[in-house]
């Protein structure tokens, strides 16, 4: 009973439901005029946050336009009205459009660039707005403003003070639910991946610069929706309206109610328009308070009011709620699932990478079998990760050809690369933040398919199923690896080896055509090497091809069937441990003269374990 | 040519806000959003100093330079050293925030109504080259044009411009070699800020002190530095006086509604076929 009671609570909207139905029965128990116009001012309010939550606090962009996207929608439903169309939900649909072009329009060349070029881009959008309204005069009554737009109808019903009242409530809620169906699903998740690195997010399969444009631009889409409803609230709209002063409060309400969370934008927007702020001898100082809010808040970098609720529910869960009968079902369903992950060949031929002269990669051959383990091994700067880079995509060789099953990878975007089946992991553990290790184990598995985003919204059986899948697989990578009983753990605060581990389990979750393993066992204590030498048999063995760079010599001549010594930026050895191993030059140039591989090994792994450390890669 | 000249003197305007944001990219590494911010600052202050203190322009300049530094030192010390090493997400809003807390504070020091300051060097316009133009005019353009071109080889051949091009490439190599990247920064964000206090009483006879031209200042500084090119000052040169020229041609030929509309298409094509600008080095591209 407590368990079904915690799931409601947590893991489905059922509270905002509750919320919803009492604050939509407010007419009915005698709200007057007065406060339903704030409390619509609220969800007005709440929509432009909601839009900025998804672009600036999920994908890390700032639309400092937002207010004039705003501006468009009630420009569009006054327009609109004044033609003679007042069905509110043709306006919301024109605004939509609006919203949508115009977020293309500063999206598509804005992102092309850093963070800096869309944000001043987007904040151009404002002084747009009285030029625009100026020169569409006719349409716009110019400076003075249209006034009279009251009394939107649908479906040919006008609606009047507490109809409009609920027409606005139930409207933003449902945009409210379509966003929190958005979020909680591949897109949320890969947005919350991209929003931690944009190297993994591309190594996960995800387009960087697609990925920016889509949040950005649907991030603008409840903005022009709520000039609607601001439209029709206020009866009278003007270029005054909508200044630069409102989108600095908006963006303050965003970060204050918690950026990257669904339900903090209502609370932003109800304490922006009930809040100290609106007090009539704070307001002076109103701008620069929420200027000096603005760098608090960005230093601090905390997750606002919703960052505070989050952890108090999670102490409290964990204090009263937390079930080992959970953990327990996680293993149980585990064993049922089987990963099937078809290896296929991987060709280097005459790969060559120079950087500012210095040739990284110098002619490099390689080629590993499908169903083998292959180390690469060789001293810091023989270009192993370079090699890796290149494979991955995340670098261009200068010459040569890279082929996975006979298919050209280079030239290709490292997310293009994902997709066809390479999967990899890092130097330095790349684990975003709050996620637990399940869903870090699931991001693994965003290469399958696409985000689905209509299936998400619509939460069709296709969403569940893909949903299943993901998981299903991310259990059985987990337990290949021995670590299903973390699943529901913070992956963050897990110890450096295990975050490691974290990362091959992620990889192998996708089913790769082949497993790139940058020194995995760097910083693995005894049993972690083992879980590590674990999960790499049974992935070689349900078919994958493993590729590992590895300076744990004893650990790579046990594991692996094959191995590449390298030497600045080419393959000087090559065949099974035990002929690499005595190889002259392997010995001379890595192993050290006195041909003892054991006693040199130790130092060599202690200090990249060292390098890791401080963060290289 | 009033029209040229009309806009060139705009444009310098401009290009001065652009030569402002590129001292604290090539000598910082960062970008200040506030830059447009601290130039209004300078306006109003100069407006303070001569109108209602009665003082001579020149105490002004050299007050105002001070100002200009010590404003734009604290913004480096509480607004982006703390958060530079964070994800740039955080940048952002702190930059972001300094604006505001600039404009914030000018507003409920001198309200938002805009003032006007006489130029020192005259008002009398006269024609030159066939085209009316006033001093203030004249001196804008010479001086934009003279701090570009000093900065340009400043920062070509001064020990500092050297460092902080190291500095700016690779963060970590200049470490290494003995480079204070956080000190280049702070006196990055001195100097700029002491460019625009040093300038206020050219400025603001053409810009007006008002809160209200933050936006447009920043804007359009902003473009004319994506039209000349991320880093490079001669390049701020020019796409200012570019944004300048159409800006006076547009008010002339179309009417002052569509200058806006024509800047924001430059900046859409320039991002779009030519990212790194007219004269920009592809290596600075962390706008």
């Amino acid at each position: 009973m407590l368990d079904k009671l915690r799931t409601l609570t947590i893991s489905t909207p059922f509270v905002a439901v509750l919320v919803f139905i009492v604050v939509i029965e407010l007419p009915l128990f005698g709200l007057d005029l007065y406060w339903q116009r704030q409390v619509m001012l609220i969800a007005v309010y709440t929509l432009v946050c909601s839009g900025l939550n998804l672009s600036f606090g999920y994908a890390g962009e700032l639309a400092l336009g937002q207010v004039a996207v705003f501006a468009a929608g009630a420009y569009v439903a006054a327009i609109l009205y004044n033609e003679g169309y007042t069905d509110i939900l043709l306006a919301i649909g024109a605004a939509v459009v609006v919203a949508a072009v115009a977020g293309l329009v500063s999206g598509i060349p804005g992102l092309r660039l850093s963070h800096w070029s869309l944000a001043l881009v987007s904040f151009f959008f404002i002084l747009l707005i009285p030029s625009m309204v100026s020169i569409f005069h006719g349409v716009t009554g110019g400076s003075a403003g249209l006034p009279g737009i009251i009394g939107p109808t649908l479906f040919g019903r006008v609606l009047y003070g507490p109809e409009f009242f609920q027409v606005t409530i139930a409207l933003t809620f449902i945009w409210m639910i379509i966003f929190r169906n958005m979020v909680v699903s591949r897109f949320g998740t890969i947005l919350r991946v991209l929003s931690a690195s944009p190297t993994l997010t591309e190594t996960l399969g995800g387009s960087v610069y697609r990925l920016r444009v889509q949040a950005y631009v649907i991030g603008a889409l409840p903005a022009g929706i709520a000039g609607v409803f601001y439209t029709y609230m206020a009866g009278f709209i003007s270029p005054e309206s909508f200044t630069m002063t409102l989108t600095i409060a908006l963006l303050a309400a965003t970060v204050l109610g918690g950026a990257d969370s669904v339900w903090g934008a209502p609370v932003g927007a109800a304490i922006l328009v009930l809040g100290p702020l609106q007090a009539a001898s704070f307001e002076r100082y109103s701008v620069a308070a929420y200027g000096v809010f603005l760098i608090v808040v960005g230093i601090a970098l905390s997750a606002g009011l919703a960052g505070i609720a989050r952890r108090v529910i999670t102490k409290l869960d964990r204090r009263y709620l937390a079930r080992p009968s959970q953990i327990k079902s996680v293993e149980a369903e585990a064993s049922l699932a089987v990963l099937s992950i078809p290896g296929q060949r991987l060709e280097v031929r005459g790969v060559t990478k120079a950087f500012a002269g210095l040739k990284a990669l110098n002619g490099v051959d390689l080629t590993v079998e499908p169903g083998t383990i292959t180390a690469i091994i060789g001293a810091n700067g023989a270009g192993k990760t370079t090699l890796l880079n290149a494979v991955s995509g995340v670098l261009h060789p200068d010459a040569g050809t890279i082929q996975l099953d006979g298919v050209d990878l280079v030239g290709l975007k490292a997310n293009k690369v994902a997709r066809l089946g390479v999967g990899r992991t890092f130097q330095t553990p790349l684990i975003p933040k709050r996620m637990t290790v399940l869903e870090v184990v699931e991001t693994g598995r965003l290469r399958h398919g696409g985000l689905n985003l209509i299936a998400a919204i619509l939460r069709l059986p296709v969403h569940y199923r893909v949903r299943r899948k993901d998981r299903e697989a991310a259990l059985a990578a987990l337990s290949f690896a021995g670590l299903a009983h973390l699943a529901h753990e913070d992956a963050q605060s897990l110890p450096l080896g295990t975050r490691r581990l974290l990362e091959v389990v992620r990889a192998v979750a996708g089913e790769p055509h082949v497993l790139l393993l940058d020194e995995p066992a760097a910083g693995l204590d005894d049993e972690g090497l083992r879980e590590l030498d674990l999960l790499m048999r049974r992935t070689r063995d349900s078919g994958g091809t493993v590729v590992l760079v590895e300076h744990n010599v004893p650990f790579v001549m046990e594991t692996a069937d094959q191995v590449f010594a390298m030497e600045l930026g080419t393959v000087i050895a090559s065949g099974p441990p035990e002929v690499v191993r005595r190889d002259r030059r392997v010995i001379d140039s890595y192993l050290g003269r006195r041909g003892d591989p054991s006693t040199e090994v130790v130092s060599t792994a202690a200090s990249s374990a060292d390098a890791n450390e401080t963060g290289a890669g | 040519m009033t029209v040229v000249w009309a806009g060139l003197s705009v444009g310098a305007v401009y290009a001065l806000i652009a030569i402002g944001y590129n001292i604290t990219m090539t000598f910082g590494g960062t970008f200040n959003f506030a830059h447009g911010a601290l130039v209004v600052l300078a306006g109003f202050f100069t407006w303070f100093v001569v109108v209602e203190q009665g003082m001579p322009w020149w105490a002004a300049a050299l007050s105002g330079a001070v100002l200009g530094a010590l404003v734009a030192v604290v913004e480096e010390l509480v607004a982006i050293r703390p958060v530079i090493n964070k994800d740039s997400h955080a940048l952002l809003v702190t930059t972001v925030g300094a604006l505001v807390v600039i404009e914030g504070v000018l507003m409920a020091t001198w309200g938002d109504e805009p003032r006007s300051v006489p130029f020192f060097g005259g008002q009398e316009s006269f024609t030159l080259l066939g085209g009316r133009i006033s001093p203030v005019d004249v001196w804008l353009i010479v001086i934009a044009v003279g701090v570009g071109v000093g900065f340009h080889l400043f920062a070509r051949r001064s020990l500092w411009g050297l460092a902080a091009r190291g500095a700016t490439s690779d963060p970590d190599a200049a470490k290494v070699r003995g480079i204070n990247v956080a000190a280049l920064r702070t006196g990055s964000f001195a100097l700029a800020g002491a460019l625009a206090g040093l300038l206020g009483p050219v400025l603001v006879p053409k810009t007006g002190a008002s809160v209200g031209i933050t936006i447009t200042l920043t804007v359009f500084g902003f473009v004319a530095l994506a039209v000349g090119g991320f880093g490079s000052f001669l390049g701020s040169i020019v796409g200012g006086m570019v944004i300048g020229l159409v800006q006076a041609f547009g008010n002339r030929y179309l009417g002052v509604e569509y200058p806006p509309l024509l800047l924001f298409g430059l900046l859409l094509l320039i991002l779009l076929l030519k990212p790194s600008g007219l004269f920009g080095q592809r290596g600075v591209r962390t706008v």
